[in-house]
């Protein structure tokens, strides 16, 4: 490729500018700051876009300040044909157009074709150097030349480091060396991951033959103790037999030891005793109650006094008896004052004087004489008065028995009736007898005898006719009159009796009626007289007891003596002394009894065991050891057992437990994915490995020529001094023509940078039928002499035979060595 | 006399190779390795088998499980309930110094470190004898054969042994020599170690029983046990097959289709086709002539897309399980636009060396399991592998 011409519209300091790179070399001078970097920085641009504005980039960049537009053209010539390539503001280093010379437009992809692999920075490595490059010439090595021949596309084919490229994506996709994320990488920390894992449960199989080993030891220990139990279990047996024997043995045992000098009574002795016992006992009670019995008689003395008493009161009762006869009578008299008083008041009543006393039967005679008399008949109604009739009797009888039929019978309405008929009846009488007593008929008699003898008798007030009538109701009278005073005397000497009664009696009885006071004289009388009896049933009683209680002390002291025999045999001396005697006796009996029962339970055996313990403690100590060591050996079997059992089920489960098989299975699978990936991977990598050797198998032809080409450069430009390069691995070496060997380091500045450039331009020449691009060369050779100088410049004359050589100076001495010199110092100024 | 003979249980040893798989399949070959044992068990129960013999390998030592310890007992233990007794080794997988018979039944006999020879009298009244060894270490460098007693005056004279014939080189497994053993004259050599069952001389037998259940690819086809019964004055072994699983492959042709669900509709259909109905099949689907699909189809063969397809469609079929999907690659080199063949292969001496793979898995060789892994790595097969790549990117 040649550039012919460049347009910049704007770069920089530069706008609007037209260069010309006919000539060839093109030496361009500018002194500094005249341009030349920036024109180089164009030519650069517009090949391989625009420096992006970032990091120290931006200063390469070149965005000019005075003007808009940004870019420019290049007209090159590239495989015979001119193409303009065109570059401005743009994203991606820039919008490029192509345009060939039949006037087609194209991109990107046209300047691809043009300029093939090369980019800004391999371009730069090779094709375009300044000083800064040849300082550095002893870093040079063949790795990196063989990487520049490859970079360069050296053997023609560009797509093989698109398919490099393209394979390092893939196989980096698959797995980075240092890389996290990508599949092979984290398949394989997987695998660790799995394997750390499989190692710790592999680890239980550790733990499982442990519990193996636990397991056997726990079932040989159940196995022991089972067996040890089995023999333990039958002298526990014994044990427990001896023991439960024991109470037996040990009343066996205490009875063969028991005093038997000691004498019981017999039964009969006994018994006699508890019937003496039982006796005195009644004896005493009959006695108790005798005793009870008199006192209680005792407690009622009944005086003589009583005697008198009774004499009094029956002097009393019969006085009672005389004045309840006399007081009958006097009542009865009472009643025919009453009826006499009232006779003698109606006899007066007729007579409206009063009475002359009675003539006597002479002057009745006389008078009857007088008078001559008529009588006076008279009727006696008394007999009616007096009796009662029968009706009447029926009455109050009937009366009185159905009042007291009521009465018994508490048959108010009987009651009542009885009363009634009683009362009814009574009443009746009365009034009968009232009636009869009213008829009276007087009697009168004549006058003159009459009236002397009226007057002589008083009878001078009375009608005469009436007299000796008149005689029989004055006798009458007068005979009443005298029979109320002897009424009244007697009444008087009965009061007087009563009194004198009375006032023996004691003060409750003096206010009552004769009868109550009889009833209860009677009372009185009939109590004395049964206090008299009991006095007497008492003094029986009493006598009768005390011989009693004299017979029964008698007894009572023979059964006490009895009693108190046979206690002295008994060593006893009362009962209750005795109760215990026969407490210990019915134990000793019950005890001796029991005894030869248990003797008869305890074989001989049983007997020769049971007297190895000498007491129920040490026996039973015995066993209690015995039954500890069996329920310790219980309890080891129980452990062993759980231990079994635990292990049994931890073994299962760690038997059943696929966890390990699952991780294992899971890490072959893993292993077979991570296989195919390293394979996969590996081939990429193979692949590119495969595509570069063969790359630089075919590229190797060339390295020789570049060599012998640069040798030739270096020779020429040494002076013939130096004949050979030799670019190893561990760097360059030089051969002077005297077979001298120097190493880069060895040589002087001026002759390492021409060694540079010589290997430079050998390979841009040997490379230029694959790769031809304008050799740049920035105000190269300060170290060079003017001798250097000029053969420099007819090398560079030769080179661009082949390549196009743009040579920026700012030597103004190398002006003068060429004819076409594009002077930017002038284009400035213009 | 009938007697079993049976190796290299690996019991609850993980299968190698598989990846992702439904949980009832992964339940079905974890125990499959139990059940292949358990039906052996079952077998010498019900056939009344006089002894059974269990050359070596019983467990993975590396990765002893309780579930596996656990369960080998039982099934001594059913023996011992039968009545047969057992005879067993341990191999290179199980080596341990042995004391006794650890914890096992009282029908077991356990063989020692050194070789030693046991007589039985069966209840016909034919003595046995039968000689072995368990290891003591990994690896078993010597010929143990010396140690074999000559044939007893027994009725029958069984050897057991745990190992392989001897090689040219890399003999850690009791090497020894076929025409050794034929040497001791014994009626029958009950082998362990070799994985597929097979006899190394029919006459008298000796005899690798292989594994009763196969584990990872390698261990393809039928497995199961010996049964051995007297003929005679012979021993004939007889193959009983227990697995429950089987490893297979199967190779089909790929069909011209760019349509991706005919493909996988026309894969599923083959492998019906050609798959064994019993045991469960483990399949491994090599496709050949996957030039004949698209680009795209092509590549989702490669990637897994398909096989994850397959195994999706197909999970509950009870039948089979697709494990893997290869995709049979042609052996030529990429041609490249302007470098030559030659360039080509001078750099694949250079890449595909050890070395190199060592450089290029440094990092990845911090496993060391994997570290262990890549030094097996088939470079050729990585170059074909790679060159598949190399085109496919064409």
């Amino acid at each position: 490729m040649k550039i012919k011409k460049a347009h910049i519209d704007g770069f920089g300091k530069w706008h609007d500018q037209d260069f010309d790179f006919t000539a060839n070399p093109q030496i361009i001078y500018g002194p500094n700051e005249a341009g030349k970097t920036t024109l180089m920085a164009f030519l650069v641009s517009i090949l391989f876009g625009f420096a992006d504005g970032r990091g120290k980039n931006r200063f390469a960049q070149y965005i000019p300040k005075n003007t808009s537009s940004y870019g420019g053209s290049l007209q090159v010539e590239a495989n015979g044909e001119d193409y303009l390539i065109k570059r401005q503001r743009g994203r991606n280093g820039g919008k490029v157009t192509v345009i060939d010379s039949q006037g087609n437009q194209g991109g990107e992809q046209e300047l691809r074709n043009l300029i093939g692999t090369m980019d800004r920075s391999l371009y730069q490595a090779l094709f375009s150097f300044g000083q800064r490059d040849l300082a550095v010439v002893d870093e040079v090595n063949r790795d990196e030349w063989q990487q520049h021949l490859q970079q360069l596309g050296a053997v023609g084919s560009a797509q093989w480091d698109k398919l490099i490229s393209q394979y390092q994506k893939h196989a980096d996709h698959l797995y980075k060396p240092r890389g996290r994320k990508w599949p092979l990488n984290q398949d394989l920390h997987q695998y660790t991951v799995l394997t750390d894992k499989i190692k710790h449960v592999r680890g239980k199989f550790q733990h499982y033959q442990d519990l193996q080993t636990d397991l056997k030891n726990n079932q040989k220990v159940l196995q022991r103790t089972q067996s040890e139990l089995a023999n333990q279990k039958p002298a526990l047996q014994k044990l427990e037999h001896l023991h439960q024997l024991w109470p037996v043995y040990s009343k066996w045992r205490n009875n063969q030891q028991i005093d038997k000098s000691v004498n019981y009574l017999t039964d009969q002795q006994v018994m006699a005793v508890q019937k003496l016992q039982v006796k005195e006992k009644e004896i005493h009670h009959q006695q108790e109650e005798y005793q009870q019995r008199l006192t209680l008689l005792n407690t009622h003395p009944l005086s003589t006094q009583t005697t008198h008493h009774v004499q009094e009161l029956q002097r009393l009762k019969e006085r009672v008896i005389e004045l309840q006869a006399t007081g009958a009578l006097q009542q009865r008299q009472q009643d025919q004052v009453k009826d006499w008083q009232h006779e003698l008041n109606s006899i007066k009543g007729h007579y409206h004087y009063p009475l002359p006393a009675p003539l006597t039967p002479q002057a009745k005679t006389e008078l009857i004489q007088l008078l001559n008399g008529s009588t006076i008949s008279r009727i006696g109604n008394n007999q009616s008065a007096g009796d009662l009739s029968r009706p009447s009797m029926i009455g109050i009888i009937g009366g009185f028995v159905l009042f007291i039929i009521g009465l018994l019978a508490n048959i108010t309405f009987l009651t009542a009736l009885g009363a009634i008929v009683a009362f009814a009846t009574v009443m009746y009488l009365y009034y009968r007898r009232q009636k009869v007593d009213k008829d009276f008929s007087p009697v009168k008699d004549n006058a003159q005898e009459i009236n002397a003898f009226g007057r002589k008798h008083d009878l001078s007030d009375f009608p005469v006719d009436q007299w000796l009538l008149m005689q029989g109701d004055i006798e009458r009278a007068a005979e009443l009159s005298t029979q109320v005073k002897a009424a009244a005397q007697d009444q008087q000497q009965y009061n007087h009796q009563l009194t004198v009664f009375r006032r023996q009696l004691s003060p409750a009885l003096q206010t009552l009626p004769l009868s109550s006071v009889k009833a209860k004289i009677d009372d009185l009388l009939e109590q004395r007289q049964q206090a008299q009896q009991d006095v007497q049933v008492n003094t029986r009683e009493k006598a009768t007891i005390a011989s009693n209680l004299a017979r029964l002390a008698q007894e009572a002291n023979k059964i006490h003596q009895q009693k108190m025999n046979l206690y002295q045999q008994a060593d006893v001396h009362d009962d209750q002394q005795f109760a215990q005697y026969l407490a210990q006796r019915s134990a000793a009996q019950s005890q001796s009894l029991t005894s030869d029962a248990y003797g008869q339970q305890l074989t001989i055996t049983d007997r020769r065991e049971l007297a190895k313990y000498v007491s129920k403690e040490e026996l039973e100590s015995a066993l209690t050891r015995m039954q500890e060591q069996i329920n310790h050996l219980n309890l080891t079997i129980t452990k062993a057992q759980t231990k079994i059992q635990k292990d049994k089920v931890e073994i299962t489960s760690l038997a059943e437990d696929g966890t390990l098989s699952n991780l294992e299975q899971e890490r072959a699978n893993l292993a077979t994915k991570i296989w195919r990936e390293v394979q996969e991977w590996l081939q990429y990598q193979l692949a590119i490995e495969w595509i570069n050797k063969a790359l630089v198998k075919a590229s190797a032809d060339r390295y020789p020529a570049i060599i012998r080409q640069a040798e030739r450069f270096f020779f020429l430009l040494t002076e013939n001094r130096y004949t050979k390069i030799d670019l190893t691995v561990d760097g360059i070496k030089v051969v002077r023509a005297d077979q001298e060997v120097f190493l880069v380091e060895e040589l002087s500045q001026g002759t390492a940078e021409q060694l540079y450039i010589a290997l430079r331009l050998g390979f841009v020449t040997v490379m230029s039928d694959q790769a031809n691009f304008p050799i740049i060369i920035d105000d190269g050779f300060v170290n060079f002499d003017n001798v250097r100088r000029q053969r420099m410049l007819k090398l560079l004359t030769e080179i661009a035979k082949k390549n196009q050589v743009l040579y920026f100076t700012a030597d103004d001495r190398v002006k003068k060595l060429s004819a076409s010199v594009l002077d930017l110092q002038a284009l400035n100024h213009e | 006399m009938r007697f079993i003979h049976t190796a290299d249980l690996h019991l609850d040893s993980p299968f190698l190779g598989l990846t992702a798989m439904p949980r009832s399949l992964w339940k079905r070959i974890h125990s499959s390795t139990f059940t292949a044992f358990q039906k052996i068990v079952d077998d010498a129960i019900e056939l009344q088998v006089d002894f059974v013999l269990i050359s070596g390998d019983i467990y993975d030592r590396d990765s002893q499980s309780i579930a596996a310890t656990d369960f080998f007992t039982r099934q001594c233990e059913r023996l011992n309930q039968a009545q047969i007794p057992l005879y067993l080794l341990y191999g290179n997988h199980d080596y341990q110094v042995v004391h006794g018979k650890d914890g096992l039944p009282a029908n077991v006999y356990v063989f020692g470190n050194r070789v030693t020879t046991t007589t039985i009298t069966l209840a016909n009244h034919e003595t046995v004898a039968i000689s072995g060894f368990s290891y003591d270490q990994r690896w078993i460098s010597e010929d143990p054969l010396i140690k074999y007693p000559p044939k007893r005056k027994t009725t029958w004279h069984i050897g057991m042994l745990h190992g392989a014939v001897q090689q040219n080189q890399d003999n850690h497994y009791a090497p020894f020599t076929i025409s050794e053993l034929e040497a001791k004259n014994y009626d029958y050599w009950a082998l362990g170690h070799i994985h597929k069952h097979q006899l190394l001389v029919a006459n008298p037998p000796i005899v690798y029983s292989g594994n009763p259940q196969g584990r990872h690819k390698n261990e393809a086809g039928q497995h199961g046990y010996y049964l051995v019964e007297s003929q005679g004055n012979k021993l004939i072994p007889q193959f009983k097959p227990v697995a429950e699983i089987e490893w297979s492959t199967i190779k089909v042709a790929a069909m011209s289709t760019a349509n991706l669900a005919e493909l996988e509709r026309f894969l599923s259909q083959k492998v019906i086709e050609a798959v064994k109905k019993t045991p469960f099949q483990l399949v491994e689907l090599l496709i050949t002539k996957s030039d004949q699909l698209s680009p795209a189809i092509q590549h989702l063969l490669i990637n897994g897309d398909v096989l994850e397809h397959l195994q999706r469609q197909n999970a509950d079929n009870n039948q089979w399980w697709i494990y893997n999907l290869l995709v049979h690659q042609s052996n030529s080199l990429p041609s490249m636009t302007d470098l030559d063949e030659d360039y080509w292969q001078q750099a694949a001496n250079e890449v595909f060396v050890p070395a190199k793979i060592a450089e290029l898995t440094a990092s990845l060789a911090r496993n060391a399991d994997l570290a262990s892994k890549l030094t097996t790595l088939d470079l050729q097969q990585l170059k074909r592998a790679t060159t598949q790549l190399l085109r496919r990117e064409d």
